[in-house]
């Protein structure tokens, strides 16, 4: 059986983050050739929706990276594309078949903010770091043994394949992040308020207020200064997404998180509107294995309520041009979609009725589903009340703020669920949200089948790990574990100041650090 | 104001804080999620999750995580943040300056205006008195987060004269201090000065009546005299009142528009650590807001006894 490692954390990262966005679909992104600096800028001013509960990555929540990114240079990058590229590591890989061992070689040019030096024993001292850490980030390399095998090269051992590690330690997760070893030994509690990084800025902590305001300023004696496109950035939290939209309107800022509910505005406003499709939103079918006496235990009646959504329209009236309509919880550019099971369910009531009918309910039946109250969720489960009732089944729709959804949704106490997961590689899904341990799979359903390919492709060669998971997401969508409806896209707004910033399927989210002013 | 009047006083108003701290303890504690939750995410494993509880001491019994906030603030430390493990001091001495400007600037400008307002709509009740009965009513119902966000689409959206939001620490220069300032104290004293604009009204017509005045006019006494002297003085009583709920009302009416122009208060920043389970950040902001309410009451209550007030309540 695969090991629940970093998937899910993973994958429950970009689930919350996905919750936490109030994401929307789209197909696929408006995506430019990447930055066209345009010199050194002045300020650069974010607005971004949610403050970090800690600066310090290990105790660092996903979704609030934006956050670390300006002072804390990742291990390995990823450009818009997807691919890996070196940054502050140089070398990376696995040396073993089963993708136990891995080691990674980084720069020996690189001094943190404290002029502390980047070299392997600080490496291992963030691994450790990032053990003890609290969020669920910090859990992407637990369960290692870490060992210093020259000056510049750690050896991670872990006793279960982790195939997933290097994109774990990419800028886009912030295990990826590293610390300097001189303030984890003298004081890790005083990282949560103040950073002492790798990266290009470092936190002005006199003119920042937690919560609120973080004031970054651009240091002397960074690496790569050819990445220092401003003398600091200032980011402030500003919660509704109206005011956000505002503020960039004014040109008091110059970046800001979007959501659907003002993309529009946005566009009309001259400004760059920026979204990748990553979040698929739809019912999670809880109770296959039929735990809970729920009718979701017949396949028939979990394809009838696949066939009963009429996906294509809910895109479009939820989503226009922003989204799209699925049946996989994977985006079309990650390995295991499956072009041709696009259509599967197609829309048909009648078709759903007659798998209602053999599978004995042919006068349909109620299902208690849970649902966050966040903006795009509850618009969707609306939608799905009124669809499934055309078919015959009731739902008896429980909706909850977030942190009451997710209690509920966990509980094992409800049959199904409406929500709204983040796309990540299909392993980081296996541990999240379809596999025996998955946090979105609180009664535990399995599948032999499923079990069998997942560990097949652990230790697989990519091509062939590539065909396995096509193998695993056909399993899912033929045996209706989901209802997926739509993929929804999480928006940036950006000023015609900056030069054009690049999102993607593959990277739906801009480093702060990359934005430039337009030449 | 006698000292055993005065330890009476303080003794009740230090029950009533324990009892409201406590009160607030167990509502916060009901609410669904808690601190662990915020800092793991939503989608952390379950042992993630209990550990985190466990370090924080969430999974202690509530009475015993206040009665271990009660023992910290007995030896003068608030704690820490659960959230960011920053100290609750730090925290709030952050976010200090923004709530006090606000506070004392509404409050400087309303009382002003509110009490001019009164005194002249009394001396003229024409027109003028129906236009502070008018704007009193009007201000009373329109609820200041939609009097702000008016007050910003026009002003900041579409004439672009002010910002939209934020602040700026009076060291960086009193233009841009200003300029923050405007629109959100503007939205606070509409609502403050309409209500104390009335009652000014009412009090000094009042005392306008009364016989006093009338002799006053027949000792060739100026009515400018009269009105801003003698009527003010008599009407005091009641201004004063009012002066003192206005400016507990604020303590705790800055919380809306804190947040619609994104000021970096302690007033806002209940809202959040609220929603985070942040106990002893709310518990020490609670702390902040009794006190002022206490000290505004004892101000209160010196000046009635200043006034030369009897009756005491």
């Amino acid at each position: 059986m695969y090991s629940r490692s970093l998937s899910a954390r993973l994958l429950s990262i970009t689930a919350a983050l996905a919750i936490a966005l109030g994401a929307t679909s789209c197909a696929s992104s408006n995506t430019s050739d990447g930055p066209t600096a345009g010199g050194r800028g002045g300020t650069l001013n974010v607005a971004l929706d949610k403050a970090p509960a800690s600066l310090d990555p290990a105790d660092m929540e996903q979704s609030t990276s934006p956050f670390a990114q300006p002072a804390y240079d990742a291990l390995i990058g990823v450009d818009a594309n997807g691919s890996l590229v070196p940054a502050l590591a140089t070398e990376w890989g696995f040396t073993d078949d089963e993708n136990k061992v891995f080691e990674i070689t980084v720069r020996d040019d690189v001094t943190f903010s404290d002029g502390a030096e980047l070299d392997a024993d600080a490496l291992v001292t963030n691994l450790k770091h990032l053990d003890g850490g609290k969020s669920n980030v910090a859990s992407l390399v637990n369960g290692g043994t870490y060992e210093k095998v020259d000056d510049d090269t750690v050896r991670i051992t872990w006793t279960t394949p982790h195939p997933l590690a290097p994109q774990a330690l990419t800028q886009r997760w912030v295990a990826g992040m590293v610390v300097s070893p001189k303030a984890i030994e003298d004081d890790p509690k005083a990282l949560a308020t103040k950073t002492v990084g790798a990266g290009p800025y470092e936190l002005d902590a006199d003119r920042t207020v937690a919560g609120s305001t973080y004031v970054y300023k651009a240091r002397d004696d960074y690496w790569n200064p050819d990445a220092q496109h401003w003398d600091e950035i200032v980011i402030t939290v500003i919660a509704n997404p109206e005011q956000r939209l505002n503020a960039l309107k004014t040109g008091e800022v110059d970046y800001v998180a979007g959501d659907l509910s003002t993309a529009d505005a946005a566009g009309s406003a001259g400004m760059q509107v920026l979204y990748a499709p990553t979040i698929v939103y739809g019912l999670s079918l809880l109770d296959r294995d039929g735990t809970l006496g729920s009718p979701l235990k017949d396949v028939r009646v979990r394809q009838a309520i696949n066939y009963a959504l009429d996906r294509e329209s809910i895109a479009t009236a939820l989503l226009g041009d922003y989204g799209f309509a699925t049946e996989q919880t994977v985006v079309p550019s990650e390995a295991g979609y499956v072009k041709a099971l696009k259509g599967t369910y197609a829309y048909d009531p009648d078709k759903a009725k007659s798998l209602l009918a053999e599978a004995g309910y042919s006068n349909g039946f109620s299902l208690k589903v849970v649902a966050s109250t966040s903006a795009t969720a509850a618009t969707l489960s609306q939608v799905l009340v009124e669809q499934l009732a055309k078919v015959g089944i009731t739902i008896e729709l429980d909706s909850r703020p977030s942190a009451d959804y997710f209690e509920g949704m966990t509980g094992g106490t409800f049959p199904a669920a409406v929500i709204g997961y983040g796309s990540q590689p299909l392993p980081m899904e296996y541990d999240g949200l379809f596999g025996p341990k998955a946090i979105f799979n609180p009664l535990g359903s399995t599948s032999e089948v499923i079990e069998k390919t997942m560990g097949e492709a652990l230790v697989a060669p990519a091509d062939e790990a590539t065909r396995l998971y096509e193998g695993v997401v056909t399993e899912l969508v033929e045996q209706a574990w989901f209802a997926p409806a739509v993929f929804a896209p999480v928006f940036y707004f950006a000023s015609t100041d900056l030069a054009p910033v690049s999102v993607t399927e593959a990277r739906p989210q801009s480093p702060i650090t990359e934005l430039a002013p337009a030449a | 104001m006698s000292l055993r009047r005065l330890l009476n006083w303080f003794v009740m108003s230090l029950l009533l804080f324990f009892v409201l701290s406590a009160l607030l303890f167990v509502l916060v504690s009901l609410t669904p999620g808690d601190a662990a939750r915020t800092i793991v995410g939503p989608n952390a494993s379950v042992e993630q999750y209990e550990q985190v509880r466990r370090e924080l001491g969430l999974d202690l019994p509530v009475w015993q995580q206040y009665g271990n906030w009660l023992m910290g603030l007995l030896r003068g430390d608030l704690g820490d943040s659960i959230v960011s493990g920053a100290p609750v001091g730090q925290v709030l001495a952050d976010r200090l300056e923004p709530t006090l400007s606000l506070i004392l600037c509404t409050f400087v400008c309303a009382s002003v205006l509110g009490i001019a307002l009164g005194v002249i709509g009394a001396s003229r009740p024409g027109i003028v008195g129906k236009a502070a009965d008018a704007l009193s009513v009007v201000g009373s119902a329109v609820p200041n987060f939609w009097i702000g966000l008016v007050l910003a689409t026009i002003f900041a959206v579409h004439l672009r004269w002010l910002p939209t939001s934020g602040y700026a620490p009076i060291v960086d220069g009193v233009g841009p201090w200003l300029a923050r300032m405007v629109l959100p104290v503007a939205t606070l004293t509409i609502g403050s000065t309409a209500l104390l604009a009335k009652q000014t009204r009412d009090a000094v017509a009042e005392q306008l009546a009364q016989p006093y005045i009338v002799l006053l006019r027949a000792h060739g006494v100026s009515e400018h005299r009269i009105l801003w002297r003698h009527a003010l003085r008599g009407a005091a009583v009641p201004i004063v009142t009012i002066l003192g709920m206005k400016m507990v009302g604020l303590t705790t009416g800055t919380v809306l528009v804190e947040s619609v122009f994104v000021i970096p208060g302690f007033a806002g920043y209940a809202v959040d650590a609220t929603l985070l389970h942040d106990i002893p950040v709310v518990q020490a902001i609670t702390l902040i807001f009794s006190i002022v309410i206490i000290v505004t009451n004892l101000i209160v209550e010196l000046l009635y006894a200043r006034l030369n007030v009897k009756e005491i309540s």
